[in-house]
């Protein structure tokens, strides 16, 4: 196979792709739908209004946005919610700085191999994109 | 021969006519990761034939001027290549005159073109345009947009389970209030080719103006626009081995004529004063500022090119492959084709399991597999049909059985990761 393949596809990204974490709705949240509009994958992040650690998501979505998502909800959950904005946009702006080895620690690290794939980046991004929003509306 | 031998699907033969089409496409030399390139993408943007690619050049090298405006020979040339590109497009489409054909950047300004300056004027609050549920965006939302501005309404026919239009109510569909009709011929997201004569002759007996959307049939089906009875299409030249930016509109000169200026400026006018403008007869009247001069002359060569294969081999070649591909298809496991449509032509759309079409497009990327994943463009229908996204592989004259096996190894290593 593909080394490239093989490092987009990693053991644990399909694991979170193939059985995702925290993948419900949960009502009476702060919560925010985005769309890729080149494919149509929708997620909706979910955040509870008291237990702000908690966060879920539901999707139609690729493996790795799924799999990104998973592990957002996993990470977010293990941070302080005053640190959970700028650990996102850090998260997000790291992908996008294509010149900058990519340093996400953890489970995260396995979404390292999307970088080889410039059309996939925007699937690993959108769930954190998309937990952006509900902090802007904040 | 034992018996799975004989239940085999077996590959079509590569007609004469187009045994040798592959090296004329010097992209198909190429390789993708390391892999020879195998491209189904055809729906989106077919490759280019050398001949096609020379046009480019020997236009640049040896004619480039505006057109239509100087006496050299320069000019002269250039607007003698550029109308000679109109007339191939009318002789290519059966137009009753070369003044029917008007160049746009593509089919989606095609269609634009129709809705602002035939239908626009036209329309009152309450009044109906018809369309249906298997129109790509491009047919879709320009009529959206004018019913904004309007008030009109847009109606849809529906299509059923197997992708095929539900004429059940077509009579109540196309009623007094309709005053377009615009209908897609071929599918770009799964390929069903719709029956649209009838339709086509229905709507003229009511009176009510047609459009064709025929992006996706002009490089699969010969086109006799006089025969069909519409009284516009649209087409993109990307799709029939042209080049990008260029397309044009086919529209009955008699309606041409009471049509009102899409774009204002340059070629389009006849005499300009502060108190007012003569503009040109059409398709001049359509084709403000400098048009792609290069991309008409271009398009002129990807017809020549078309016309010298023939377009009756290829829509016969085509339609065997596709039938090849959809019995490969269909063993392996897990693949589910959308719709199944009586007629099908070009593309092949499925899902696979669980994997999402994006994952496979990836995978069969890496292998030298160009397909394309997503809505196609075509998100109500993907609705309808009850899927957010499938796989497709869209075939051309150049491809080949070889291609076919080689999507489904790749397909068999995809199920491999995520079945």
């Amino acid at each position: 196979m593909n080394p490239d393949l093989q490092n987009l596809y990693k053991q644990t990204l399909l694991k979170h792709s193939k059985n995702p974490l925290n993948n419900y709705e949960i009502e009476h949240s702060h919560s925010a739908t985005k769309r890729n509009p080149l494919c149509g994958d929708e997620i909706t992040v979910y955040q509870d209004r008291d237990e702000q650690s908690r966060v879920a998501f539901t999707a139609q979505a690729c493996s790795i946005c799924l799999a990104s998502a998973s592990m957002m909800t996993e990470k977010l959950s293990e941070l302080d919610p005053t640190d959970h904005k700028s650990f996102a946009e850090d998260f997000v702006s790291k992908f996008k700085d294509r010149s900058k080895q990519l340093d996400l620690g953890g489970e995260l690290e396995s979404l390292s191999g999307v970088q080889a794939f410039p059309s996939r980046i925007r699937c690993a991004t959108l769930p954190w994109e998309t937990f952006l929003e509900i902090k802007k509306e904040e | 021969m034992n018996q799975s031998e004989a239940t085999q699907p077996q590959p079509p033969a590569i007609p004469e006519a187009l045994a040798s089409v592959r090296a004329d496409f010097p992209i198909l030399q190429r390789t993708v990761h390391g892999k020879p390139l195998v491209y189904l993408d055809n729906a989106a943007s077919t490759q280019k034939p050398q001949c096609v690619i020379d046009a480019i050049t020997r236009y640049y090298s040896a004619e480039n001027s505006n057109i239509h405006r100087g006496v050299h020979l320069l000019s002269t040339e250039a607007t003698g290549a550029y109308e000679a590109a109109r007339g191939k497009i009318a002789k290519f489409l059966n137009a009753a005159d070369d003044s029917e054909i008007v160049f746009t950047r593509g089919a989606t300004e095609a269609v634009n073109l129709a809705a602002y300056s035939f239908v626009e004027p036209k329309l009152q609050a309450g009044d109906e345009i018809l369309i249906s549920s298997m129109e790509h965006h491009a047919n879709i939302v320009p009529w959206q947009l004018l019913c904004e501005r309007t008030g009109a309404i847009l109606r849809v026919i529906p299509v059923t389970d197997d992708c095929e239009l539900d004429l059940e109510n077509i009579d109540e569909l196309l009623n007094e209030k309709t005053k377009f009709f615009s209908i897609v011929y071929v599918s770009n997201a799964i390929g069903t080719v719709n029956d649209v004569k009838p339709l086509l002759a229905k709507a003229k007996q009511r009176g009510i103006p047609t459009l064709l959307d025929a992006a996706q049939a002009i490089q699969h089906i010969p086109i006799d626009v006089q025969e069909l009875g519409c009284d516009f299409l649209a087409f993109s030249g990307h799709k029939i081995y042209g080049p990008t930016g260029i397309g044009a509109l086919y529209g009955r000169r008699e309606l041409l004529d009471t049509m009102r200026p899409y774009q204002g400026g340059g070629d389009m006018i006849s005499h300009v004063s502060f108190e007012g403008t003569t503009y040109k007869e059409p398709p001049s009247r359509f084709e403000a500022g400098t048009p792609h001069i290069e991309g008409a002359i271009c398009l002129g060569a990807a017809i020549d090119y078309l016309s010298s294969v023939g377009l009756q081999e290829i829509e016969k070649y085509e339609s065997e492959l596709i039938e090849y591909a959809e019995a490969k298809l269909s063993e392996i496991d897990g693949l589910k084709i959308i719709g199944s449509p009586k007629h099908r032509s070009g593309a092949i759309s499925f899902t696979m399991g669980d994997a999402h079409p994006h994952d496979i497009g990836t995978v069969l990327d890496t292998e030298g597999v160009a397909i394309r994943s997503g809505h196609h463009c075509c998100e109500p229908l993907l609705k309808r049909l009850g899927v957010p996204a499938t796989a497709r592989a869209s075939f051309s004259l150049y491809n080949t059985p070889d291609d076919v096996d080689a999507l489904v190894a790749a397909l068999k290593k995809t199920a491999l990761l995520f079945m």
